[in-house]
């Protein structure tokens, strides 16, 4: 049944598979209400199973089991529609400022300046793909480099500014928490520069001597006395996360979006 | 008329001059809110959603989905469209429910690759986390694995919130918090030097690339 | 109100100028500083990279670079991308640019590798390819996939040609045939190399990561478990691997500027500390009484 067609008929295949599409959501209409949860329960449990039992099971000779011929089927139609729902955020998006130009709210004309760079990397984009030529290329890096890259660039290097005022009226020594934190980043801070590491590198580069200097001090803080505390945060994150996997798996997870009437 | 659209050395002077606009127009936030500003967020908002469509088509619908369905004739990823729209009956409210179906998919799928990976992750981490031995090691390495094991002890006692804690319990914990202060201080420390270098990428473009070489024509 | 409340409550664009300054000013003057230490995580990184390179059997695997970067971080992640892809092209090192985070990475790291390619030989197709961007919620089955398949799982690179007609890609079947990984990024995504790559082939996949400054603490763990073979930490890092690959470039040259914004940094901290505590002793001094 699942043989490839080729020529025009592919296309008349395409529209009896919409069709039959069409027919499996008329059936799923006249689920009772009372059944929608289990189904999506089952669906859940189902979906779990696969991969859990996938990395259960065990393999033969050849490194596999009966499900790994299914995990390359299963990418190819997860990377399929997680870009379909792509467009859930598009369509947010695309209709708050649609409205907004519909409505001639005020500030309408930004969300006409919106759609107009949309439509523009969106377009010159493709007729890059599909056509290439210099003339292409061109109209798409003036999008891309001289747009998208720099402002998107710019718009993160900002929070520098808010930074270095907040490091100045905030990071107060108030407690013995301050305390700690500003000395361990006073000496991070002067131990991942090259200016700061300037200071000691007058002391020697091997013996005892050298751990005195301030990057081999920074490099301890970081594998030393950081990194334990980042790991015990790490295992309670894993086991959360563990924790949190499971209940979804077999539905028990709660909350408004759990509990809610179908 | 368009000619210039293919002379590399016009091409790039324009992307560099139109790089520089954007760059200042969204710099205008820092003396306050104006319209510049808010030009510029618009275009970047643009810019990055059209990209979005752009490279989603290109590089997963067309190779994954298009491809496969029309020019190999394997119709049945037609069924994929009807999945996929699936997603957006999120905005039905008769026909919302359905929407979790594909959701619930993908809620399985996570759930079921958690295994596998706590597994390739975690016991790594553990097995390093228990292998800091400080006996029949030279002093310096006994010292380092003893503090570590104690700052990953206190740590999570700090964490440990199944009972109250009292007497050495709760000045392990106090120490656990400590310690996480100074582990806080290393990684503020780390996103100073971040911030500083996204920063340090514009004000070398607006230097260098625009005023040195393209206004001032320096090598 | 005295002098240090005054210094207390200066106008925040007084101090967003004085940060421009120190950013902008050894830019234009070539400030000179000493070059950075090379920290233990760039040299393991830079090791690894020549080991790949001096074995004959893994030298003809492919690395996966994995671009998974926005330009909101380019300044640290381009540039790391830019020096580790050099180090790549100089030994003659295979590689494919992948990219499941943010799409803008893979057409980033093909403008780098569009400018080095005439300088180091090298040709698109024969000597690296571009798999092109997958969706990040499809991220863990497709790594998951690319295990035994990775031309099924991949599919087409950018140009929608077939990973089987694209030379570089021959007798490239799966995770045995991988080099290394080196994840290029500034978000959470190593967690998927490492969870479902890295220990699924006969030997342990070598795996690099080129972190954001942010990111970098949380990463060391990784390094003492044996899961990370090398780390470069944000421009510093690619500061560090331009010293040892010698060839400097932009994180170089923003060397000087790095380190002036951080000793302006500290002394901001400093003198907000001092002025608060002046303030303190004075108000308390005179009666008035009362911390902020």
């Amino acid at each position: 049944m699942f043989r490839p067609v080729q020529g025009p008929a592919v296309w008349g295949y395409i529209i009896g598979a919409l069709v039959a599409s069409g027919v499996i959501f008329f059936l799923l209409t006249l689920i009772p209400g009372r059944f929608r949860k289990p189904l999506i329960a089952l669906i859940t449990f189902l979906a779990g199973l696969f991969y859990a039992l996938e990395f259960f099971w065990p393999t033969g000779r050849d490194d596999t089991n009966f499900l790994t011929p299914f995990i390359d089927p299963a990418g190819q139609m997860a990377q399929v529609l997680q870009a379909f729902a792509l467009g859930l955020g598009v369509y947010s998006l695309v209709s708050v400022h649609l409205r907004s130009i519909a409505r001639q709210r005020s500030g309408w004309g930004f969300s006409v300046v919106l759609f107009a760079a949309l439509f523009a990397i969106a377009i010159s984009g493709l007729l890059n793909a599909y056509r290439p030529n210099r003339y292409n290329q061109n109209v798409f890096n003036f999008f891309f480099v001289g747009g998208l890259q720099a402002l998107d660039s710019t718009m993160f290097s900002i929070i520098a500014f808010y930074i270095v005022s907040a490091a100045y009226r905030a990071f107060r020594i108030r407690s013995v928490e301050a305390t700690i934190l500003l000395s361990s980043a006073f000496i991070v801070m002067l131990g991942q520069v090259a200016l700061g590491q300037a200071l000691t590198n007058w002391l020697p580069a091997e013996g005892f001597g050298a751990n005195l200097r301030v990057e081999n001090i920074r490099t301890w803080i970081l594998t030393r006395v950081n990194s334990p505390a980042v790991l015990a945060v790490d295992f309670g994150l894993g086991m959360g996360a563990l924790a949190t996997a499971l209940r979804l798996w077999l539905s028990l997870e709660r909350g408004s979006y759990f509990d809610r009437e179908l | 008329m368009f000619d210039f659209l293919t002379d590399p050395a016009a091409m790039g002077k324009a992307i560099v001059w139109f790089a520089a606009l954007c760059t200042l127009g969204l710099y205008t936030i820092l003396y306050r809110e104006n319209v510049v500003f808010r030009f510029f967020e618009h275009i970047f908002l643009g810019l990055a959603t059209g990209y979005a469509i752009y490279a989603t088509w290109n590089d997963v619908l067309r190779p994954r989905w298009w491809t496969p369905m029309v020019a190999e004739g394997r119709w049945w990823w037609a069924f994929a469209l009807s999945a996929g729209l699936l997603f957006y009956l999120i905005y039905s409210k008769r026909y919302s429910w359905m929407s979790r179906l594909i959701f619930a998919v993908f809620f399985g799928f996570a759930a079921g690759q958690a295994f596998q990976f706590f597994a390739s992750t975690y016991f790594p981490l553990i097995r390093s986390a228990i292998n800091n031995p400080v006996v029949g090691v030279p002093v310096p390495t006994a010292i380092n694995n003893l503090l570590f094991i104690v700052i990953l002890v206190s740590v999570m006692t700090y964490f440990f919130f199944s009972f109250e804690q009292r007497g050495g319990v709760a000045r392990v914990s106090r120490m656990g918090r400590y310690l996480l202060m100074f582990a806080f201080g290393a990684i503020f420390g780390s996103t100073i030097m971040a911030r500083m270098s996204l920063l340090i990428g514009r004000v070398f473009f607006l230097l260098d690339t625009w005023i040195r070489q393209t206004i001032l024509g320096g090598a | 109100m005295g002098f240090f409340d005054r210094l207390q409550n200066i106008d925040r664009r007084v101090l967003y100028l004085l940060l421009i300054l120190a950013v902008g000013l050894p830019l234009i003057f070539s400030a000179p500083v000493p070059a950075p230490a090379v920290l233990p995580p760039t040299r393991s990184f830079y090791d690894t990279v020549e080991a790949l390179a001096n074995d004959p059997v893994r030298r003809n695997k492919l690395v996966i670079l994995s671009a998974n970067f926005s330009s909101s971080t380019a300044a640290e992640s381009l540039t790391q991308t830019d020096t580790v892809m050099r180090h790549l092209m100089r030994r003659k090192l295979k590689f494919a640019i992948f990219d499941f985070v943010d799409p803008q990475g893979r057409e980033l790291a093909q403008q780098t590798a569009e400018k080095l390619q005439n300088q180091y030989g090298y040709v698109y197709g024969r000597d690296y390819v571009n798999w092109g961007y997958r969706p990040v919620g499809a991220a863990v089955p497709t790594v998951k996939a690319m295990v035994r398949d990775i031309p099924a799982a991949i599919g087409r690179d950018i140009t929608n040609t077939p990973l089987t007609e694209i030379p570089v890609m021959e007798g490239v079947k799966g995770v045995n045939d991988i080099a290394a990984v080196i994840e290029v990024t500034g978000s959470a995504s190593l967690p998927v190399w490492i969870g479902y790559f890295q220990r699924t082939g006969r030997e342990p996949v070598p795996t690099l990561f080129c972190t954001t400054a942010v990111q970098g603490p949380e990463a060391f763990p990784l390094l003492k478990s044996g899961q990370l073979q090398g780390m470069l930490v944000g421009l510093q890092g690619a500061a560090e691997y331009e010293v040892l690959l010698k060839e400097p470039g932009f994180a170089t040259r923003g060397s000087a500027s790095l380190s002036y914004a951080h000793f302006l940094i500290l002394a901001l901290i400093i003198l907000g500390n001092v002025s608060m505590l002046l303030s303190r002793s004075r108000s308390s001094g005179s009666g008035t009484g009362g911390t902020r």
